[in-house]
């Protein structure tokens, strides 16, 4: 035996973390690099060095000008960065405030139903819509989609919601295997849907279910991000209640926290914001699973940095996904979710792997 | 000093008891000193439960349990496994309505829905806490002051710092909580609900302290400078402290009351060298025991073997 290695006291490092404000900074400066750089990306390319002259000259003159390039920033770009912005951000949040409430690493906005009951909503709409609404005008049409599936979305949940209901309050435990099954259920509903659908009509609900920003117009854009502020603002302040909620609920109730209204709070907040932005992109997957784990890893499980760096970081990462969904297969454009996940997914394991990832 | 006079006094301070309800009580019972060595008792300012029961469907975990403690004071509740210790420490620290009777502190109503305004008056220390996701000792401590975070004490981390190092956890404050042995984490914990409740209340109001088997996890030392510790806070600070114990003998020692309970019933109560003795040891925890004296005088039991059947050899 070694006896030289018996007598080595067991190293036991501790990583260093970010401090809570430094980790707000440096992902609120990352947000706006992505920004200025996925504002010049795109099949109509927009230099950097062009940007000034374009925002100046809105601001300058009041009636609106037609070249090229204010065009193309004001009417399709800034509503899609904005959308991308509101989208990853409700997204992020959403996770974020998932995890915490299931006091569960694997937690993601989906496990409430709101995601699967939108995606069923929206299948229903896209296979049956012809029949159901065969009067709608066109325009019409595409709002008929979103608000089904936010319906469907906040319906989905709220049966989720009761089912976990039992004596005592809402059973987190219950509601996360009543979230598997219900959304189970709608997976298979979905499947039915498929099975039923015209070639065309299964083309679109694919193109629905791997996410898209290009439906990006001012007012779906008005509508998500006023929800997302919204939530935001109501989902931030539960930052304490989730740390405390750490030690259990046991605990929690113990520190004064009203846990029945915290769970009700994240979860309405979760199924509003993730409920807007699925009904207007097509389902994101991954930014709500991913985001709130890369701040733990690098920032420590505090709430009151997670939460709002959840937000950032989700912004940044479907910001950075969108930019290259819509430039690398030029002039196509990939599904944002496939890229979601190719952006999210080797930065995340390279994470997990690293020596912060050991702990978790 | 008058018992009969306490005990009127305790019943204005916690009600009438039903009549015809009362609990069993053993020849060891010296229900009729208690409260005797008690300084003067003060209405509303005490831990009262008053013929507390419990029932979970057919099964009965609580009957006629009655309990009060006074500020200052060192409580142990004691008993063998299942006899409702921690049913009773959830009625009392208000997770859990009990079905008959009821518990007040600090002279307000205990139930579950009061049980937010009694954070800043009492902590609870549960058997186990599984922390969620990978905080530091001093962020596990630090949660210990949710109840203040609206009203913040001007010096939120040294009172952090103060509970860590009350409780020998203080050179672990920077180290996750997953990384400590078991018995670090126990002390950690102790730190947090000692945190929370460290500040004497601004009204005077007397603190609580409940504790389920502080003890289990630690070593010898640690169980003793962890009951000494909470102990000299309760003398110190006049903070109310009860603890549910697996060891007669740190109850001998730490204690200033003892309640004793099986099968949800209250076999005994009062000074603990006066309710743990041989006869009750042996009919409550079926062991043969003998008192002795320490080398400090206090009064300890001596446990002799007694093997329960063998199911290899006498079975079937």
């Amino acid at each position: 035996m070694n006896t030289a290695a018996s007598t080595v006291a067991p190293l036991r490092w501790t990583p260093r973390r970010l401090s809570g404000p430094g980790l707000l900074i440096s992902l609120g400066a990352l947000l706006v690099c992505t920004l200025l750089w996925a504002a010049g990306q795109g099949a109509y390319s927009l230099p950097l060095s062009e940007l000034p002259g374009v925002l100046l000259g809105a601001v300058t003159t009041a009636v609106p000008s037609s070249s090229g390039a204010e065009l193309v920033f004001f009417n399709i770009r800034l509503p899609r960065l904005v959308l991308g912005l509101a989208a990853g951000a409700g997204l992020g949040l959403a996770g974020a405030l998932m995890q915490g409430l299931f006091r569960n690493p694997l937690a993601d906005p989906g496990l409430i139903g709101v995601s699967s009951g939108a995606a069923l909503a929206a299948g229903a709409t896209i296979v049956m819509g012809n029949l159901w609404f065969p009067d709608l005008p066109r325009s019409l049409g595409s709002w008929t989609l979103v608000l089904m599936a936010f319906g469907g979305g906040l319906a989905v949940t709220v049966l989720i919601y009761l089912l976990s209901r039992g004596e005592g309050g809402t059973r987190v435990g219950l509601m996360l295997l009543a979230g598997i099954a219900v959304n189970a259920l709608a997976g298979a509903g979905l499947g039915l849907l498929s099975f039923l659908a015209t070639d065309e009509q299964l083309r679109n609900l694919q193109f629905w279910l791997l996410g898209s920003l290009g439906g990006a117009r001012w007012s779906a854009v008005a509508l998500v991000g006023g929800i997302t502020l919204v939530a935001g603002a109501v989902g931030l302040r539960l930052a304490r209640p989730l740390n405390a909620l750490a030690l259990g609920e046991a605990q929690a109730v113990l520190l004064g926290v009203s846990i029945e209204r915290v769970k009700q709070i994240a979860i309405v907040v979760t199924a509003l914001a993730v409920g807007a932005v699925t009904a207007t992109t097509g389902i994101i997957g991954f930014i709500g699973l991913v985001a709130p784990h890369m701040v733990r890893l690098v920032a420590g499980p505090d709430h009151r940095w997670v939460l709002p760096g959840s937000a950032l970081l989700g912004a940044v990462l479907v910001l950075l996904a969108d930019a290259v969904a819509r430039t690398v297969m030029q002039p196509a454009e990939l599904p944002l979710g496939v890229l979601t996940a190719v952006v999210g997914v080797p930065f995340f394991l390279i994470l997990l792997r690293s020596a912060h990832g050991r702990r978790l | 000093m008058n018992a009969r006079l306490l005990d009127a006094d305790w019943r204005s301070a916690c009600g009438e008891l039903p009549a015809g309800e009362r609990p069993l009580w053993l020849d060891d019972d010296v229900e009729a000193n208690d409260g005797i060595d008690t300084p003067a008792w003060d209405e509303g300012l005490g831990l009262c439960a008053l013929e507390v029961g419990v029932r979970a469907g057919h099964s009965t975990l609580l009957q006629g349990v009655r309990l009060r403690l006074a500020p200052g004071e060192v409580g142990a509740i004691l008993g063998p496994n299942g006899a409702g210790k921690s049913t009773l420490l959830s009625v009392l620290s208000g997770l859990r309505a009990p079905d008959t009777g009821r518990v007040t502190l600090n002279g307000l109503a205990v139930t579950p829905a009061t049980v937010h305004q009694l954070a800043r008056h009492r902590a609870v220390l549960p058997q186990e806490t599984a922390v969620a996701f990978d905080f530091r000792a001093q962020d596990v401590v630090g949660l210990g002051r949710y109840p203040h975070h609206l009203h913040p004490s001007p010096n939120e981390a040294a009172i952090v710092r103060a509970a860590m190092q009350a409780t020998g956890v203080a050179d672990m404050a920077e180290r996750s909580v997953a990384s400590l042995s078991g018995g670090e984490r126990a002390r950690v914990q102790l730190a947090r609900v000692m945190a929370q409740i460290w500040e004497p209340r601004p009204d005077g109001a007397p603190r609580w302290l409940l504790l389920d088997e502080p003890t289990a996890a630690l070593d010898l030392r640690h169980q003793h400078e962890t009951l000494c510790t909470v102990q000299r806070w309760a003398r110190e600070q006049g903070v109310g402290v009860l603890a549910v114990l697996h060891d007669p003998n740190l109850a001998l020692r730490y204690a200033d009351r003892v309640w004793v309970l099986d099968g949800g019933v209250l076999q005994a109560s009062g000074p603990p060298a006066r309710v743990l003795r041989p006869a009750l040891v042996q009919r409550v925890w079926q062991v043969q025991a003998s008192t002795v004296r320490a080398v400090d005088g206090v009064p300890q039991l001596l446990i002799a073997a007694s093997a329960p059947p063998l199911p290899w050899k006498d079975g079937p």
